[in-house]
């Protein structure tokens, strides 16, 4: 069956959150959650009312819990590791890009500046995922 | 610098390559059409464009359109440099020492950073939505002023790693104001911070981000007061 991925998206910088609706919502993606940092994105996923995402869009720096702390703690769960994360960041440095692969992200995608670039990346990755089968 | 070459003829690319090997401080990146020169822009820091003046997908003009970094036109024939709107017109066979000349008397690293603030990237985000463009631009306008006095005093407190977060996080700002090249010096200055290097240059980089910054403070307080009437 195709649907739309439930995506939880962890961004802390207000512009960037409007962003990311703005284009998310031009490819119907209705089920979309905002978390602001790894400590809320964790509460989130262990809240036993919310439904687990089925894709987490993943920015790497953000305060008191950082995309890379985050990530690290979730694969070291029994059942948060199986849902895949993408990195979506404007750091395109080797040393993060390195770090995230060894914690197994699904992919790892630099923030362009210009706006219809920044929608057709999450057009493809809305793509892509759309014909993904997920665990739940 | 990065700069980006852009050739349709393998043979072109070879003797660019060779001409461009001994001149040292520049990362070199090379595409081989107009649609490749534009992929590398969006995922490679780069500050200046060196471009064939006939490319069977794009022409120099157009690159304009699409850019506001300097261009330089590189071409086999006469390349006409109307308003003189390239930075320089160079013909081909090119040679190590014109090349050289050319890119030390541009002076790029100096002057290029002070883009300035357009509202093309929020327009086009906002599609018509003014409310959508009122919000954003009050974000900005509340967010940015604090920004900037905690950046300025985290690098004279010389705590560098804090720093680093700051301006790594502004970059968004810089992005929907639409300054690409002031986007690259945040890049380098963060680059610095985090890899503690040249840190004595740090506080004096970061007071002209913020100076630049605070023009953008002004420009977007009077979009701001353009959409509230």
């Amino acid at each position: 069956m195709i649907r739309h991925p439930k995506i939880l998206v962890l961004e802390d910088d207000s512009i960037e959150i409007k962003k990311i609706q703005r284009a998310l919502a031009t490819l119907d993606i209705e089920e979309l959650s905002i978390c602001k940092n790894g400590i809320e994105g964790m509460n989130y996923l262990e809240d036993e009312k919310e439904v687990l995402p089925n894709l987490i869009l993943l920015d790497l720096n953000m305060p008191k819990m950082n995309g890379h702390e985050f990530l690290e703690k979730i694969k070291k769960h029994k059942q948060f590791k199986k849902i895949p994360v993408l990195i979506f960041t404007t750091s395109n440095s080797h040393v993060d890009i390195n770090r995230c692969y060894e914690n197994q992200v699904a992919g790892y995608m630099v923030k362009p500046i210009d706006y219809s670039e920044y929608k057709s990346i999450l057009k493809v990755v809305e793509q892509y995922w759309l014909r993904n089968e997920f665990i739940s | 610098m990065n700069i980006l070459y852009i050739e349709d003829d393998a043979m072109d690319r070879k003797i660019f390559e060779r001409a461009s090997k001994s001149i040292l401080g520049h990362n070199w990146f090379i595409a081989s059409s107009f649609q490749e020169g534009i992929e590398k822009l969006q995922h490679e820091p780069i500050e200046l464009i060196i471009i064939d003046g006939y490319l069977p997908d794009g022409d120099p003009e157009k690159m304009l359109d699409h850019t506001k970094l300097p261009v330089i036109v590189l071409s086999g024939a006469a390349y006409e440099n109307k308003d003189q709107r390239f930075k320089a017109v160079l013909l081909k066979p090119i040679q190590t020492e014109i090349l050289e000349q050319t890119l030390s008397n541009l002076n790029l690293n100096k002057t290029d950073i002070e883009d300035q603030p357009s509202m093309k990237i929020l327009s086009d985000m906002a599609a018509g939505d003014v409310e959508f463009e009122i919000e954003m631009l009050t974000i900005y306008l509340t967010e940015l002023p604090n920004e900037l006095a905690a950046i300025s005093e985290l690098s004279n407190q010389e705590n560098w790693e804090a720093t680093a977060s700051l301006v790594h996080k502004l970059k968004s700002k810089i992005g929907l104001m639409d300054m690409p090249n002031l986007r690259v010096y945040a890049q380098e200055i963060e680059n610095k911070c985090r890899q503690q290097e040249d840190l004595a240059g740090i506080p004096r980089k970061v007071e002209r981000l913020i100076r630049i910054l605070q023009q953008s403070i002004t420009f977007a307080q009077a979009e701001l007061e353009k959409r509230k009437v």
